[in-house]
C-alpha cells in the first residue's frame, strides 16, 4: 500500500513542480499578500507614533506623585491627561480613556505611595511602591516598551526626590548623635547631588501591568503576526483546487480509469494524492515563516516571534493541511468541470477567508460576524497559529482548535467520497 | 488451451440510456489467444472492456478471468489484467518514464524491478531512447506506443488493447502489431477491440462481431469470411426495391439478397462474376442503379452482410 502510495505522490508532485500557475498561486500570492498588506496595515495594528498619551490617576496626593506627573509633563515625550470631563481623572475614567483609543496607557498612583517611597529609605527598605501602567491589550509591545522604559526612569528619580532629603536628614542626624557636627551647607548639597546623581540607580519602584477592567487578557497581534499566519492560511487553502483541479484533469486525460484498473484501494488512491499536496502545504508553511521572520524585518515590520513552542505550527499546519486537501476532495466530487471546481473553491475560500479574520483581523468584527465565523475553517487555524505564535500555547491548548479542523477534514472527506463519480 | 476469460451474460445499461450498451454477451477467450472485438463506434466494444477490467460493475451476468470472479474477487482479476485504454491516458508533463515509474507503482512494482520492466515495455514499444522525453513533446503514434507499454508494465496474463491503434501512423502501427504478435508469442491472452478488419483480420486467432451491444457472430476470420462471403451492394431508386432483391436472391451463385433503404446487397462466394447478372434483373424491375460497389471476402463484407450497414458508418 505504501508503495502504491508513494507511486501516487511522486508523480502529483512532479505534475505540480511542472505547472507554474499553481506554484504562483500556492507560493507568489500569499508572499505578495504579506509582503504588502503588513507594510500598508503596519499602522493599524500598532496605535501610537510621535506623541504618547498616558492618562495620570493620581490617588496618592502626595509629593512622589507630585513630582512624576511634573516629571512626565516637561520629559518632552508624553502628553499627560489628569482631567476627564467631572474633574480629576478616576481609574475606571482614565481605563475608559485607555479603551476608546484616546490614551495609549494610564498610570495609576495608589494611595500612599509618597509614605512608601519615604518609608523605604528610613525603614531600611521595607516598604513596597508599586505603580500600575494599565494598557490596552491591542498596544503593540514595540510601542507600551518604550512607555514603561521612560515612566520607570522618571518614577525612580521623582521617588528619590522625595526620599532622598528624608534619609540624608536621619543620616545627618545619626553623624550629629556621634559628636561630629555637619554645615547646614554640606547637608543642602548632599540632598541635591543626592537627588539628582542617584536618581534611577535604584529600584524603587515596581511597576505592574494590568489591563482594563473587562478587557481579556489576549495580546493582539501586530501587523505581521496578524498577516503570516492568516495569508499563510490563505494560500494553504488554495491547494484545494489545485487538488480538485488534478483529479478532473485525471479523469479526462483517462489516468484516472487506469488509476482505478490497477489493484489499489480508493482510499489508498485517495490517500496518496492527499500526501503529496500535504507535503507541498508543509514547504509552503515553512518558506512563508520563513518570510515572516527572516524578511518582513528588513522592511521596517516588527519582528515576528514562533513562540516558546515552534514544534506545534507543524501540528497545526497538518490539521490545517488536512482540512484543505479535504477540500479539494470534496470540490472534485461536486464540481463537474475544472472552470466549476475553481470557481466553487474561490468563492468558498473568499467567504471562508473573509469570515475567520484572514482580511481583517475578527476581533474588529461585531459580536455577531465573529459567531458566525465559527463554521469557517480559517477561524480555527489562525487562532490554533497565532496561539502557538504570540501565547506560547503548548498541544494541550490548541487541542481544540485542532480537533475542529480535523473535524471539517472528515466532513469535506465523507461529502467527498460519498459524492464522488467514480466513473 | 485453458479458458482465461468467460463471459455470460454480461449486461450493461447506462442510467438514461434507451437500450443497453452491451446486452447479454457471452464468449469465452482461450489463454495465449488473440481474440478480437470487432465492431463499429458505438457498438459497445468499450463498456465490455469496463466491465472486464473492473471499471463498470455489470447490471447483469457475470464473467470469470484466469479463474476469478470479475466482481467477487476484482483485486486478483485487477492484478492478472492490463488494461490500454482507448484515450492516451498518459500525464502529458511528465516524461514516459515518469509515467511508466507511477503506473508500475499501483501494482507494486518498485526498485531494480520496476526499473528493469520499464526498460523491458519502452524497448518493446521501440522508445528505450525517448524515455526521458516529456510526453506532450512525443508524436501521435508515440504516445499510443508509450500507453501500450503502460499497460503491460506489470506483465498481466490478460491485456484488454481499447481500439490502440486509432490516429496513428504507419511505422506506429506496424510496431504496435509487431509488440501485440510479440506478446502472444510470451503467452499473453489478449482482448482486442477495433472498427478496423484489416487489424481483426491480421491479428485476431477469432472475432466476435459486435453491433449495438450483442455479439452477432464469433468464429475464426477464416470461418467469417467463408460463412458470408463478398457482397455487391447496389444504390438505387425509381421504385421499390424488394422485388428486384427477391428476384436476386433466387439467381444461381447468390447466396442471399436483401433490400432496406434503397439499396440492395446481393451476396455470393465470387461477387465480381455475378455483377452482369444483378445489374440485368435491377433494370428489368424498372429501378435506375444510382452506385454500385464490390466488397470482396472481408469482415468488412461480413460486417455488412450481418447488419446492412458498414464498418465504419
Amino acid at each position: 500500500m505504501l508503495t502504491v502510495m508513494l507511486a501516487i505522490a511522486r508523480k502529483d508532485l512532479a505534475l505540480l513542480i511542472r505547472d507554474p500557475g499553481a506554484l504562483i498561486v500556492l507560493f507568489l500570492m500569499p508572499l505578495i499578500f504579506i509582503l504588502v498588506m503588513s507594510l500598508a496595515l503596519s499602522g493599524l495594528y500598532s496605535p501610537g507614533g510621535s506623541a504618547v498619551a498616558i492618562a495620570f490617576v493620581d490617588e496618592d496626593g502626595g509629593p512622589f506623585s507630585a513630582n512624576l506627573v511634573k516629571s512626565l509633563a516637561t520629559s518632552g515625550g508624553f502628553d499627560v491627561l489628569t482631567n476627564g470631563p467631572n474633574g480629576k481623572l478616576d481609574r475606571p475614567g482614565a481605563e475608559g480613556l485607555v479603551v476608546s483609543g484616546k490614551a495609549q496607557a494610564a498610570l495609576i498612583i495608589p494611595p500612599g505611595s509618597s509614605d512608601a517611597v519615604r518609608a523605604r529609605l528610613t525603614r531600611s527598605g521595607t516598604g513596597t511602591v508599586e505603580i500600575v501602567i494599565v494598557s490596552d491589550p491591542a498596544l503593540s509591545p514595540q510601542v507600551l516598551g518604550p512607555i514603561r522604559g521612560a515612566v520607570q526612569g522618571l518614577a525612580e528619580q521623582a521617588a528619590f526626590l522625595v526620599a532622598a532629603p528624608g534619609g540624608i536628614d536621619l543620616l545627618v542626624s545619626h553623624l550629629q548623635t556621634g559628636g561630629v557636627s555637619v554645615p547646614p551647607e554640606f547637608a543642602a548639597a548632599l540632598k541635591q547631588q543626592a537627588a539628582s546623581g542617584m536618581a534611577g540607580a535604584g529600584n524603587l519602584v515596581a511597576i505592574k501591568e494590568a489591563l482594563p477592567a473587562g478587557i481579556s487578557s489576549d495580546r493582539r497581534p501586530n501587523a505581521v503576526e496578524q498577516n503570516v499566519p492568516a495569508y499563510t492560511l490563505f494560500g494553504l487553502f488554495f491547494i484545494a483546487m489545485r487538488l480538485a483541479s488534478n483529479i478532473i484533469d485525471e479523469k479526462q486525460l483517462g489516468t484516472f480509469r487506469r488509476l482505478l484498473a490497477a489493484p489499489v484501494r480508493r482510499a489508498t488512491l485517495f490517500a496518496g494524492k492527499l500526501l503529496a499536496f500535504v507535503l507541498v502545504n508543509l514547504v509552503q508553511v515553512a518558506v512563508l515563516f520563513a518570510l515572516g521572520v527572516l524578511v518582513l524585518p528588513r522592511f521596517g515590520l516588527p519582528q515576528m516571534t514562533l513562540g516558546a513552542h515552534p514544534e506545534n505550527l507543524i501540528l497545526v499546519s497538518l490539521a490545517v493541511s488536512l482540512a484543505a486537501t479535504s477540500f479539494g476532495l470534496f470540490l472534485a466530487a461536486v464540481a463537474r468541470t475544472e472552470a466549476q471546481a475553481n470557481g466553487i473553491g474561490l468563492i468558498l475560500i473568499l467567504v471562508s477567508a473573509m469570515l475567520g479574520g484572514v482580511m481583517v483581523p475578527r476581533f474588529v468584527m461585531p459580536g455577531f460576524m465573529q459567531r458566525i465565523g465559527w463554521i469557517s475553517p480559517h477561524t480555527w487555524g489562525l487562532q490554533a497559529y497565532q496561539d502557538v505564535l504570540m501565547r506560547d500555547a503548548g498541544v494541550a491548548a490548541i487541542l481544540p482548535d485542532l480537533g475542529i479542523l480535523l473535524l471539517f477534514a472528515a466532513a469535506f472527506f465523507a461529502v467527498a467520497v460519498w459524492r464522488f463519480r467514480w466513473n | 488451451m485453458p479458458t482465461m476469460v468467460e463471459a455470460v451474460g454480461l449486461t450493461r445499461r447506462y442510467p438514461g440510456a434507451s437500450a443497453p450498451a452491451v446486452d447479454a454477451i457471452s464468449f469465452s477467450v482461450d489463454e495465449g489467444e488473440i481474440f478480437g472485438l470487432l465492431g463499429p463506434n458505438g457498438a459497445g466494444k468499450t463498456t465490455l472492456i469496463s466491465i472486464l477490467s473492473c471499471l463498470t460493475p455489470p447490471d447483469a451476468g457475470s464473467a470469470q478471468v484466469g479463474g476469478r470472479d470479475l466482481v467477487r474477487d476484482q483485486n486478483a482479476v485487477k492484478r492478472m489484467t492490463g488494461l490500454v485504454p482507448q484515450e492516451l491516458a498518459l500525464y502529458p508533463s511528465l516524461s514516459a518514464r515518469q509515467n511508466l515509474l507511477c503506473f508500475g507503482g499501483l501494482y507494486g512494482l518498485r526498485g531494480a524491478d520496476l526499473l528493469a520492466n520499464i526498460g523491458r515495455v519502452l524497448a518493446m514499444v521501440g522508445l528505450a531512447d525517448r524515455a526521458n522525453d516529456r510526453v506532450e513533446t512525443l508524436s501521435g503514434g508515440m504516445k499510443r506506443r508509450i500507453n501500450i507499454a503502460a499497460g503491460i508494465l506489470h506483465a498481466p496474463r490478460v491485456l484488454f488493447l481499447d481500439e490502440p491503434t486509432v490516429g496513428v501512423d504507419p511505422q506506429s502501427r506496424n510496431f504496435i502489431f509487431e509488440g501485440i504478435e510479440a506478446l502472444r508469442q510470451a503467452g499473453m491472452t489478449i482482448l482486442y477491440t477495433t472498427h478496423y478488419m484489416e487489424e481483426a483480420q491480421r491479428l485476431c486467432d477469432r472475432v466476435a462481431i459486435v453491433d449495438q451491444g450483442r455479439v452477432i457472430a464469433l468464429d475464426t476470420p477464416r470461418a467469417l469470411i467463408d460463412a458470408h462471403g463478398g457482397v455487391v451492394m447496389l444504390v438505387v431508386e425509381g421504385g421499390d426495391a424488394a422485388p428486384a432483391a427477391q428476384a436476386l436472391a433466387g439467381l444461381e451463385r447468390i447466396v442471399r439478397a436483401s433490400a432496406a433503404d434503397g439499396q440492395i446487397l446481393a451476396q455470393s462466394r465470387n461477387p465480381a462474376a455475378i455483377l452482369g447478372r444483378v445489374v440485368e434483373v435491377i433494370t428489368a424491375a424498372g429501378l435506375q442503379i444510382r452506385a454500385v460497389e464490390i466488397l470482396e471476402h472481408n469482415l468488412e463484407s461480413v460486417f455488412l452482410d450481418l447488419t446492412g450497414r458498414r464498418l465504419r458508418d
